[in-house]
Order: structure tokens, then C-alpha cells, then sequence
């Protein structure tokens, strides 16, 4: 019943998750997939059909949890190949203690980012020790 | 052929014809915390192991871990397993919170010996920068960051992103076969009898289709918490966001129940949980689980006061939330009077912000908005709190990368709060809890069901990050010992034809209803009738909505690839656990009076059936009369 019938997925134009086309490779050649696609809990990121060296296609983004496990698995995350672009009804927002001033994810005119690294750095080295 | 705008052609093979048949030992359904650990444990027996997963093993489960908890079997800490388990049983079960005595009793018993195993696969659990050197939560000699409680550590601060990667590395390592995407809908029984021994399960792969038959002496259920159910039972829309593993949809528990398993059913009377439609969990501040001890302000800067919950007094400094000693009582010294409206948390009675603040701040003396006052915290704590917690603990690292760039500085910065004893000022959080369900287990982790172990939050009541390691330890030891003295099952093919009908239905269809449509219906039915202020006739018209659904909507159900499929299934089942949810949470309406446990089982009638198990039926025979004497007896290694 399946062998030539063709499977397709809606799109919906939404960002939730957004490549960067210069900085994405699609994994390509180096892993079997892209990570984030492996990485997916959802499973609604496609390995691009049609270059597997672009980036992966977004289907279902109602359907992401916001894990953000996608931008953690690629190896240019730092180098910003891939965002995590919270819904707009969710984004946080803080206060400045000195200056009063507000301050939310996603404003125009933002404020510079805190390059501080987090305790440890961002990809703390995990490696086996031999004696069991 | 270019990229349409709006279709994209589905770039894997689909084959719903295909059958794949597996034979294995040990069959271990769900890659998360407890099934890596399972898995690896019955791998190093000896046993012949798989895991079946429905994400990517890469990537399943929490995905990290905040807090290591209930390390009582931790040379420094202050209690000892036994007086854990007593102060648990007197002041958190005997109020009827939902509590495992079992597996919390095991993990008190072999927490941080799991968390030094996970260390050597390469998990980092200490401070080896010396980032922390002289803060009061470091122990200078081994390096390790406590929580909480410093004094009493118990709980430990840990690199939890690092842990998922630890485990999956020693599964590759094992050559444990890893059948990912494959979702799991029915477990096999022996003559396809419900109630007989399980002899293997049946699944659907998520991405081409194809069904697989796994045949298995010995299988665990690994497959979490029913929280996924939050995310069944809310309104999907743009973002939704759990705090758990999104794949928890409950389908395992249905698959188990449907097989015969007993069932500590869920009482929605009691919302709880966090999960679903909330902001992002953590990207807020708030003073208690991974912001802890964080300190709350008022639109005007006023600190929210802290309250002892044993004393019932005001907490004056920060010093006093993170020391037990300071606050004039020992921890386990007991109460001279405990107020019914105590809370509790699960480093021991620790102090929250003051419960009555929202009356405080209809009188008027605070201001909304609250925001975490960061800069107001000691530099450890603020480092500890926004640069360890939020950012390693694994599941929060998104938020901790996209705060900073999005310029947020926790040295200058109050991050606005919308958390109050539970989630009152979140505007978007609507919870419907379906969280602490789970199945009855020995102390082998053995359900019922000959040939059916269970671990982590798939436990009656559930187990946290570090009971989920240890269960999943203990369950894969004690399974793959079991399935060295019996030999595989015999299979029922037409078991198998009915489940690949019953998983396909919704793909012959052309036109008829999305799953997200019988989501939200099943959804709106549950928060009409099924709630905290539910009676026998509302549950009763519930059930009579739920069976109506099932009959229709749910009959037409339509998946146009197998991506829709997965999601319809887990629909599915999340229409059979809501009535599940109902029949039990009717049951417990009928019997206000009701003292001990509790639980359901489907009979081979069809019929369910309610059991009352007494209290501590955990320590009566068969099993020995102390928890020291039953772990002894059963410590698998």
C-alpha cells in the first residue's frame, strides 16, 4: 500500500526554530544526520530533502516543547547556525535594579549581549574514566 | 524539485507494511534516565538487551538533571537512609502526598553511589575549577556543590547536561542495540491474555512507519511519569512547553495497563505538576527548585518574606534558608506541632516564601510585579543559581544561552517572577495535573505481570532524576537474572494482527478528523468535569463524553505520514488514560473514607477492577518487616 504513493508534511511559516544559512552545513558529511534532527523530541525538524548540506526544514512548530535540545546538539551553536525563537506570547522580560529600565527577549533595540560563559563553559568535556 | 512554501516532500522510505521482528533478553521500553540505566546494567550482566525509544536515545528522557537528590548514602551527609525514610513515612505518606517507599528507600540507599558510577562515564559532578572555592554549599576536600541544605547534603549541585551524554556514550560503547523513533503502543502476552506473562511488546516506527516485534523474556518499563498527559490535556498552540520529556504521553502506561499491570490510578482532584502552556520553566525567576535560594522583590524592590515550615516563623536572612541548623530546629528532631498546611519539599522541609503573600498583596502591603532579585544575591549564589543551575543543568541551558544574548545580566539584572505557590501570575499556565500515577512494583521492581519490571517515573508515585538511575539499575540487574532462568515466550500473531490493525486504522482514512482536534476535545471534557471540584455525576458524564469520543471522533482520526501517526497514537492513548483518570478519581468520590493504597487492574473480562492494599503493604509479607531487612534482601549486588 505504500511503495508509490508520496508522503508529504504541511509547513507553516514560523520561526520557533530558525537556521542561519551561512552558518548551517546540515551536519553534511559529518554526522548521518544533522544533530539537531537527531537531537529533535518532537521530531519536526527534516533533514533537508533536497540538499542535505542546507539546513534541516522545520514541520509541525506548533508542536515544539521548547527544549531547546536542538541548539544544545549542533556543533555551531555558539556560532549562532541555529536559534530557538520563543513564542512571542512567552518571552521573558526583567527589570535593571539600578536604572528601572525593562528589558524583554526579542525587543528592537536590545541591549548587548552578556558574553559570560556559563560555570564550567558551554560543552563541559565528558569522558569515560577506564577504571571500573 | 525546489522547496514549495508551503509542502515539503517526506524525506523518509514509508512502509507501513513492514514488519521487523527482534529477539532479545531483556527488552527495555523508553531510553530515558532509568532505561539507559537498565539498559547498561543488564548489558554488563551479561543479558542480551534492547531499547526501543520513541525520540532519539541521544536525546531522551530529561535530557539533564538539576538536582542529584536524596544522596543519604553520602559519607557527609547528615542523615542516614533510615532516618530519611522514617520522617518521610510520618510526615509526607501518612498525610497522603504521594510518596514510593520502596524505590525512595533503595535510592536513599544507593543515590551517590550511582552518581560516583555516572561520574566515572564521564558526567561532571564537581568543581575542579574551583570557581566555588570558599562558598558555604563547597566541600573543599571532594569539590562537590550541595543544595538546599548545606549542611545536611543530601542534595548536590550538578553538571546534569553532561549526564545524558554520559549514558548514551556508554550505551554506544556497550554495542546495546538502540531502536530509536520507534514508539511502543501494546506489550505482548503470553496467548495474548490480558493479565498473562509479557513475552514482548509491539511498536510503530515515527518516521517511516514500519511495525516492529520485539520478542523478550524479560521487559522493563522505563517510559516516565503520565506528566506527558499535561501536554495531552492542554491546549497545544504556538510553544508548548513540559518540564519532562515530551515523548511522556502516557502511551507506555496505557500499553502496560491495557496488558494487565495494576495501576496506582490518578486522582485529578489533586492538580498538581507543572508543564504545559506555562513560560519557559526557569527562564523566570523564582524562589524554589533550581532557583533556590533565590530572593523575591516587589515592584518597589521589598523583599517577599521567608517562612519556616516547621516553626512557622519568618526566615530573616539567607543564611537561615540554607541552613537548617540556623533555623533552630535539627532537621529531623521533628516538630513540636506540624500545621496541616505545611509544604513540603523534598530536601527535607526546607523554608519557602510565605504562603499567604498574594492576601499581603490584596491588603496592600506589596506590589506587583515580583521580580528574582539576582544582584541582591551573594556572588556565589547568584553564579551558583544563574550560571551553574539555569545553565548546566541541561534542559535549562537553552534558556541560560538565550537570555545572555539577549543581554540579560544577573549582576544587574531582576529577572520577573511569576511564580507564587504554584503558578498563579503565570497568564498563560492552566494546569490540568495528571502527574504520580504509576504501577505497583516488589522490591525486585517486579510488576504483577510475569516477565514486567518497571523504573523511574513510571513507578507507582514516581522516583525523581537520581531514583529513576538507581531503579533503573536495580530493575535491569534483577531482569536480566530473571531472564537467565526462563526461555523467550510464545508470541500470539493475531495479538500482533489486532495491534498493526488498530496502529494503521488512521492511515487508510482520506479526510476526517486531525489529532490535535480529539487533543483539545479530550482536553475540554477533562477541565469541565474532571478537576478539583468534580463529583460522582460530573465524573459520571465525563466518562459517558470520553466513551463518546472514543466511539467517534476517534474513530476518524486521520495521519497523513508517520509523523501524524505517532502524535494520533499518543492521542489515542491519551483518550484511554483520561478515562482511566476518571474511573479512578470516581472511585476514590465514592470512598471519601479510604485509607491505604488504592489501585486498578484490567481483568481478562474486560472488567476493572479495584484493589485496597493496606498501609505499609510494603512491609508485610511476603516481604520482610523492615525496609533495611527487604533492601539487604533483595540488593542485587
Amino acid at each position: 500500500m505504500s511503495g508509490e504513493k508520496k508522503y508529504y508534511a504541511p509547513l507553516t511559516p514560523s520561526i520557533i526554530i530558525e537556521f542561519d544559512p551561512n552558518v548551517c552545513d546540515g551536519c553534511y558529511p559529518t554526522f548521518r544526520e544533522p544533530l539537531c534532527v537527531k537531537a529533535c523530541r518532537m521530531d519536526i525538524l527534516l533533514p533537508n530533502p533536497y540538499d542535505r548540506s542546507k539546513p534541516p526544514i522545520l514541520i509541525y512548530p506548533d508542536e515544539c516543547c521548547e527544549c531547546g535540545c536542538c541548539v544544545h546538539a549542533c556543533p555551531k551553536s555558539l556560532q549562532g547556525a541555529i536559534k530557538l525563537n520563543w513564542p512571542t506570547h512567552k518571552l521573558p522580560r526583567w527589570k535593571r535594579k539600578e536604572t528601572g529600565e525593562h528589558f524583554r527577549v526579542g525587543m528592537p533595540n536590545p541591549p548587548p549581549p552578556n558574553p559570560t560563559p556559563p560555570v564550567g563553559g558551554w560543552y563541559p568535556e565528558v569522558k569515560r574514566r577506564e577504571e571500573r | 524539485m525546489g522547496l514549495n512554501q508551503f509542502v515539503v516532500e517526506w524525506p523518509y522510505p514509508v512502509n507501513y507494511d513492514g514488519i521487523n521482528v527482534i529477539e532479545t533478553d531483556v527488552l527495555v521500553v523508553g531510553g530515558g534516565i532509568s532505561g539507559s540505566w537498565a539498559a547498561i546494567e543488564a548489558a554488563r550482566r551479561g543479558a542480551k538487551v534492547v531499547v526501543a525509544e520513541e525520540m532519539d536515545v541521544f536525546s531522551a528522557g530529561p535530557a539533564g538533571c538539576d538536582h542529584w537528590h536524596n544522596a543519604f548514602d553520602n559519607p557527609a551527609c547528615k542523615v542516614t537512609p533510615d532516618e530519611a525514610i522514617e520522617t518521610m513515612e510520618r510526615y509526607v505518606m501518612e498525610r497522603g502526598i504521594p510518596f514510593n517507599p520502596i524505590g525512595r528507600y533503595i535510592t536513599y540507599n544507593e543515590s551517590f553511589k550511582t552518581l560516583l558510577e555516572l561520574e566515572k562515564l564521564g558526567a561532571k559532578i564537581r568543581d575542579t575549577e574551583d570557581e566555588f572555592k570558599g562558598a558555604p554549599f563547597r566541600d573543599e576536600e571532594t569539590k562537590l556543590l550541595y543544595a538546599y541544605t548545606y549542611d545536611v547534603k543530601c542534595t548536590l549541585r550538578v553538571w546534569g547536561q553532561t549526564f545524558r551524554q554520559a549514558l548514551y556514550a556508554e550505551l554506544v560503547r556497550l554495542r546495546v542495540p538502540l531502536y530509536g523513533r520507534v514508539l511502543i503502543t501494546s506489550l505482548l502476552t503470553e496467548d495474548g491474555k490480558i493479565g498473562g506473562r509479557v513475552v514482548g511488546a509491539v511498536g510503530v516506527h515515527t518516521r517511516t512507519g514500519e511495525f516492529y516485534v520485539f520478542k523478550s523474556k524479560a521487559t522493563i518499563l522505563c517510559t516516565g511519569s503520565f506528566d506527558g498527559g499535561l501536554r495531552i490535556f492542554g491546549y497545544l498552540g504556538y510553544g508548548f512547553y513540559s518540564l519532562h520529556s515530551p515523548s511522556m504521553a502516557g502511551v507506555g502506561h496505557n500499553a502496560a495497563w491495557r496488558a494487565g499491570a495494576e495501576f496506582l490510578g490518578i486522582d485529578a482532584r489533586f492538580r498538581r505538576g507543572t508543564g504545559h502552556g506555562s513560560m519557559p520553566s526557569y527562564a523566570t525567576g523564582n524562589p524554589s527548585n533550581t532557583w533556590y535560594p533565590c530572593t523575591i522583590v516587589d515592584a518597589d524592590g521589598k523583599e517577599i518574606p521567608w517562612i519556616d515550615p516547621l516553626t512557622m516563623k519568618p526566615v530573616s536572612s539567607i543564611e537561615e534558608r540554607v541552613i537548617s541548623d540556623l533555623r533552630g530546629y535539627k532537621a529531623l528532631g521533628g516538630p513540636p506541632s506540624w500545621p496541616e498546611t505545611t509544604p513540603i519539599s523534598h530536601a527535607f522541609f526546607i523554608p519557602s516564601v510565605a504562603q499567604d503573600f498574594l492576601e499581603r498583596v490584596k491588603r496592600g502591603e506589596y506590589k506587583l510585579p515580583l521580580y528574582a532579585d539576582l544582584p541582591g544575591m551573594p556572588e556565589h549564589e547568584r553564579r551558583a543559581i544563574f550560571g551553574l543551575m539555569v545553565a548546566q543543568e541541561g534542559k535549562t541551558w537553552i534558556v541560560y544561552y538565550n537570555l545572555t544574548r539577549a543581554g540579560f545580566d544577573p549582576n544587574k539584572d531582576m529577572l520577573q517572577s511569576y511564580w507564587f505557590g504554584g503558578r498563579h501570575l503565570d497568564p498563560i499556565a492552566n494546569l490540568f495535573t495528571s502527574a504520580h500515577g504509576g504501577f505497583i512494583h516488589d522490591w525486585d521492581f517486579r510488576t504483577n505481570l510475569e516477565g514486567l519490571f518497571v523504573a523511574g517515573d513510571a513507578c507507582f508515585y514516581g522516583l525523581e532524576h537520581a531514583g529513576a538511575a538507581v531503579s533503573g539499575r536495580w530493575a535491569g540487574a534483577k531482569a536480566a537474572d530473571y531472564a537467565k532462568s526462563v526461555s523467550l515466550g510464545k508470541i500470539d500473531w493475531d495479538q500482533v494482527e489486532r495491534e498493526r490493525k488498530r496502529v494503521y486504522a488512521p492511515t487508510a482514512k482520506t479526510s476526517g478528523v486531525d489529532w490535535r482536534e480529539l487533543n483539545v476535545a479530550i482536553c475540554t471534557v477533562m477541565r469541565t468535569y474532571v478537576n478539583d471540584l468534580s463529583n460522582e455525576e460530573m465524573l459520571k458524564i465525563a466518562l459517558k463524553w470520553l466513551d463518546e469520543l472514543e466511539r467517534g471522533e476517534a474513530e476518524k482520526v486521520v495521519a497523513r505520514n508517520p509523523h501524524e501517526l505517532t502524535r494520533t497514537l499518543e492521542t489515542l492513548s491519551a483518550l484511554s488514560n483520561a478515562k482511566l483518570i476518571t474511573l479512578y478519581t470516581l472511585e476514590r468520590v465514592r470512598r471519601p473514607n479510604l485509607k491505604g493504597f488504592l489501585t486498578m487492574i484490567l481483568k481478562s473480562s474486560g472488567e476493572v477492577e479495584f484493589v485496597v492494599r493496606p498501609w505499609r503493604w510494603w512491609l508485610l509479607p511476603p516481604y520482610a518487616p523492615t525496609y533495611r531487612e527487604n533492601y539487604e534482601r533483595h540488593k542485587p549486588w
